[in-house]
Formats: C-alpha cells, structure tokens, sequence
C-alpha cells in the first residue's frame, strides 16, 4: 500500500494532479462587452446590454415538442424553422443568438418547470441602441459575433472590441462551484465619444423622415450640421432610416460620404466667392440675366428658360440666374476658378472618420472646355460629396479657413484658406438677402429657410441627375440647400439634400429649403439656439 | 507509553483542527464563489434595466408619449409672441 502510495503520490504526481484538474476544474470564457459610443454630451448612442445565446444538445433533449412551442412563443420562430432545428441530431445546434435578456430569462424559468433538458445557455453581449435607430448610418452595426460591420464600429472596431474574461471554475463531483478565480480578467472596449449632438441629430433624421413622408417622389435624403468653426460635425442624418432589428446593408452606407453628386446651384455660392476673393465683381455689379446664352455653340438655360434682363448679382444669386453665374465664372477662366474648387477640397476626400469616403470628380483644368468652365460654375459637371459641400460651406461661414470635418472630438485641424474673411463675408451678405431679399422686390428661392431672429443665410440647388448613357434625366433631380446662421457671426452651418427618380418637378424651393427652415426651428424648441441680436440692418429679419 | 498517547492525542487534535479549518475554508470559498456569480447574474440585470430606462428617456420614446397624452408638435401659426417694452430678446 505504501508503494502504491508512493506511486500515485510522487511518481505519477502530475499525471494524475492533471487528470483531476481536467475533472474539477473548468474555465469559462465571458465574451468582452464592447465600448459604448456616447454623443458629444454624454448621451448614449450604442452599448452592450446582456443577452443570451442559446443551444441544445441534441442527444440531451427532452420534451421536443414542447420545446418548440416555447421556440414559437417566445422567439417568433416559425413551427417549421423550430421543428428543423429541434430536431436535428446533433450534440451541438444553435437555437438562437443574441436573445434578449428577459426574453432569455423566461425562455431558461419555463424549460425548468416544463423539464426539457437539453437547453444551453451562453451569457453573451448584444448591441442595443437606446436612442432608437438614432445616427444608425453613422454609427453602423455589429454583427452575431460582436464585430463592426459598418460606419464607426467598423471604422474603431479595434478600440471598441474587449479583451475577453476567463474564468476558472473549481468544481465538486455534483458539478457544484467550490471556488472560482480570474484567470484573466479581461478588458472591456474602449468608450468613443463623437461630435454628434444627439437632439440635433434627432431633429435632423425627423425632419428627413417628415420629407420623405410629405415631398412627392422623394427617395433619399440627408441633413448635415456642422460647427463651421470647428469642423465638428453635430448632425448627420439619412433617411430612410436604418431599423436596428432588421439593417439593410444598402442603408447603412452613409450616402453623404460614400457617393457623390452633382450640387447643382447651391455651387453658385463658391464660385461666387472665388470671384469676390479674386476681385472680378462685386454684389452690386449688373449683368445680362437673358437666357439661353451659347458657349461653344451650346445653348446654357437658366431654370424653366427664363429670362431676367439686366440685374444685379445679388439678386442673380437670390434668383438662381445660371447664365449670370456663367459670365462670372467666365471672367475667373478655367485656371482661376478649378484652382479655387480644388482649394476649397472638391476632388479629394475630407478624412472624415467614416469607412467609404471617396474623392467626389474635378477633373483637371487641361480637360476643361470652355463649356465645363460654364456649367461647372452653376454646379454640373462637377460631382461632390455631401461632406464635400458641407465643410466647404463651413469654411464660407468661418471666414475662410476650410477644416477637417470630424466626427470625434479635438482641436480642429486646418486644411488651408479658400478665401479672405473681407470675400466670405460679402458672400454670406449676398446669401444672407438670397434667403431674406427686399420685402418690396421679388421673392427669393430661399425664403421657406428664414426663421425669425436666427439671420439664416444660404444657397438653394436643384439639379438633373445623369445617368449612364441617358445623359440628364428630367425625373431624376437632387435637391439641396447649404445654409448657416447667423449670418454675421455663423454657428451653424446647415446642408440638406433630397433626392428623387420620379419627379420632373422636384425642385429646391419645396424640400431642400423648407427642412431646412424647420431644422433650424426645431433647434430653437429644443433651447439648442436661441434669436441673436441684430448686427446690423440686414441681420434683423424679424 | 503516556508520551506516545498524548503526542497522538495533540497529533489527531492538529489534524482535526486542520481537516476543520479546511472544511470551513473551502465552505467559505464555496459561499464566496456563489455570491459572486450571483453578483454577476444582479450586475447583468442592473444593464439591462439601465438599457430601458435609457430607451423610456430617448427623444423618440418621449415625443411619443407626449402625442399619447395629447401634445402636438410646435405650430407657428398658432403661436403668439409677446413683445416686451425696450427688450430684444
């Protein structure tokens, strides 16, 4: 006895200490709960909420049919679908992923007290979204095994992944829990906190829903508001939104970053302001607003072919004139005016913190004719991003200085000047009188934006689509308004855009602009702005 | 002789206090292991009840709520401003 002693003891010693380790010990591994993404505020957009994954065994099993009932009841499964997994001989299927805590809770009570056996549950993490389908565009989702499968938690799926918890178990021979340690204690993902203001956005995402719902034919549509002078960007919202439960894969691509676009008038802004920053015109000058006017031998119209005899460019811009724009653009020649728009950042991405992002087309200036010179400067021929436009407009409001547009918060980081603060400002006074003109002149494009005592300020844009071997189709219009207020002193810079392929008279003056106008009241509701006071004569609308 | 059983007596004494010792050990290991996996099970609902008062405190809950007790949404034409005397704002 003593030799067998000695045997089990010290000569076979760690044979048999790794056999009963095998049997009395158990590790368990706790999948990281991934880092939660917060507004600028501190509200949160995305967390881990406990779940569970649920199996069976198989040859386990007890009660079948009674267990796919509870499949049905409680997990909405189709009878064929539970009856398909249930039956399935197999020591291992998966009943279920990612099931709600409570849901799972009943689901594991109920099989206790009707006896089926067979049952594995697996505490897990589920992505759940507490504002609702909120900036889900932007945001992007997981997928079942907590990977980022678009937009930010694609994009930082590195930070916000964990490290997961392991657990020993010490076990006694009835499978009780005698004791339990960290073996490693794991690290739960880092938090991210963006520049999103979660009310903006949701005014945002309402309001491009509300146009959705009440614009005849409109498709897609998306709201942008940035702080012009950080580049932050507050609002980014597309529409249709995105359902948490059920994503579509082709809605989760934030379109306002991922395709581009042809602007349309809103450009007449920026080319405008390239002629103010080199000198060739001022508000007040006249030009010929008849229309059509031939280059190259082609007829270039402005809108519906109207004509407006001679006028002023301030009003050329309230009015949208494109034949104006066209003499202006021309007076700056191809070189002057593809160097102000490469300035401006439109060829290039903005390095926006979103997976996606492309370049947006501004073709060389060698490949320029005098005809792209022309509608370029009425914004076709050119495609851009919303971005693009939105950081572009920015940089117009903050008097000149054109930022990284960002989504995460730090000091703002400058890509260069694409005008002088003497050039913005006149062009935010023109565009200031384009969106609140003289009450005894004609009405302006931009009105439906003007909300009183907020001096909003901007450029409407309605513009044929092209499509591939059609050219440009007349039911197929984007629609858009790059806007900021106040005018004098910009806090705000506000872009909407609406896109349509059924609607011949899609036009700016009833979407784009309106939502803007209501974005920026549902801002004031909401106590986020308030009126400013007047600066001057023409800052006072109301 | 009387040597040999009180050293047994001590040596079945220490024994004892040890296997005792042990036992109460590994009861309070047991204890400890089970409050903690039930302090796992309490912090997991703690989230997920968090979760909903989150969810009941969104914007979008909250908006629909207030319709359910009969607000409406802001409607400027069916607002009146008033106008103080010497002030702007």
């Amino acid at each position: 006895m003593v030799g067998r002693l000695v045997q089990l003891q010290v000569v076979e010693h760690h044979h048999w200490a790794t056999v009963a380790q095998q049997i009395q010990e158990d590790v368990i591994e706790i999948p990281a709960q991934r880092g939660p993404i917060y507004d600028r505020n501190g509200v949160p957009l995305a967390y881990d909420v406990p779940a569970y994954e649920i199996a069976l065994d198989g040859y386990l099993l007890t009660k079948p049919e009674l267990l796919i009932s509870l499949l049905v009841r409680e997990l909405g499964m189709s009878a064929a679908e539970a009856k398909d997994k249930v039956y399935r001989t197999a020591y291992f299927t998966w009943l279920a992923r990612g099931v709600d805590y409570e849901v799972g809770q009943r689901i594991r009570a109920q099989a206790e007290s009707l006896g089926i056996k067979g049952l594995l549950f697996f505490d897990s993490w589920k992505r759940a979204y507490p504002q609702g389908p909120l900036a889900l565009a932007v945001l992007g989702v997981v997928g079942v095994d907590g990977n980022g499968l678009a937009g930010m938690e694609l994009l930082f799926d590195e930070e916000l992944s964990g490290r997961p918890r392991r657990i020993r178990l010490l076990r006694g021979p009835g499978g009780q829990i005698y004791d339990l340690w960290d073996e490693d204690p794991g690290a739960a993902g880092k938090p991210l906190h963006l520049t999103l203001d979660a009310r903006v956005q949701w005014i945002c995402e309402r309001e491009v829903a509300r146009g959705l719902g009440t614009y005849p034919g409109a498709e897609r549509g998306f709201a942008l508001v940035m702080d012009p002078g950080t580049g932050e960007v507050l609002a980014l919202a597309h529409g249709p939104a995105v359902d948490p439960a059920r994503p579509d894969p082709a809605l989760l691509h934030p379109w306002s970053v991922t395709h581009v676009f042809e602007p349309g008038s809103v450009f007449k802004a920026l080319v405008g302001l390239a002629a103010f920053d080199q000198g060739v015109i001022t508000p007040e000058e006249t030009f010929s607003g008849d229309s059509p006017i031939l280059v190259q031998g082609v007829a270039v119209k402005n809108a519906r072919g109207k004509s407006y005899g001679t006028i002023t460019f301030r009003r050329a811009m309230a009015q949208s004139v494109n034949t104006v724009l066209v003499q202006v653009a021309q007076r700056m020649g191809i070189a002057r005016t593809h160097a102000y728009l490469a300035r401006m950042g439109f060829g290039e991405k903005t390095g926006i913190e979103l997976p996606g992002e492309v370049n947006g087309i501004l073709n060389p200036p060698e490949k320029w004719t005098e005809l792209d010179l022309a509608v370029t400067s009425f914004g076709q021929g050119i495609a851009v991003t919303g971005i693009q436009l939105g950081a572009a407009f920015s940089a117009l409001a903050n008097g000149g200085t054109l930022l990284r547009p960002r989504l995460l918060p730090g000091p703002a980081e400058v890509r260069g000047q694409i005008a002088s603060p003497d050039a913005c400002r006149t062009m935010r006074e023109v565009l200031r009188y384009a969106v609140n003109p003289d009450p005894n002149g004609d009405p302006s494009l931009g009105t439906a934006a003007d909300v009183p005592g907020f001096g909003v300020a901007g450029k409407t844009g309605t513009a044929e689509m092209a499509l591939p071997g059609r050219g440009y189709v007349a039911d197929h219009v984007t629609t858009g308004m790059a806007s900021f207020f106040p005018w004098d002193d910009p806090q705000y810079m506000v872009l909407v855009v609406y896109q349509t392929s059924t609607n011949p008279e899609f036009w700016s003056g009833s979407t784009a602009v309106p939502s803007v106008g209501e974005i920026v009241r549902g801002m004031a509701q909401l106590g986020i702005v308030r009126p400013y006071a007047p600066t001057t004569a023409l800052g006072r609308s109301g | 002789m009387a040597l040999v059983i009180t050293v047994g007596v001590l040596v079945a004494g220490l024994l004892f206090l040890y296997l005792w010792q042990g036992a109460v050990l590994s009861g309070l290991r047991a204890q400890r292991a089970q409050i903690l996996l039930e302090l796992e099970e309490v912090e997991r609902v703690r989230l997920d009840l968090a979760y909903q008062v989150d969810r009941a405190y969104s914007l979008d809950e909250i908006a629909l709520r207030a319709r359910a007790l009969g607000m409406v949404p802001f409607d400027e034409e069916r607002t009146r401003y008033l106008v103080l005397e010497g002030g702007s704002h």
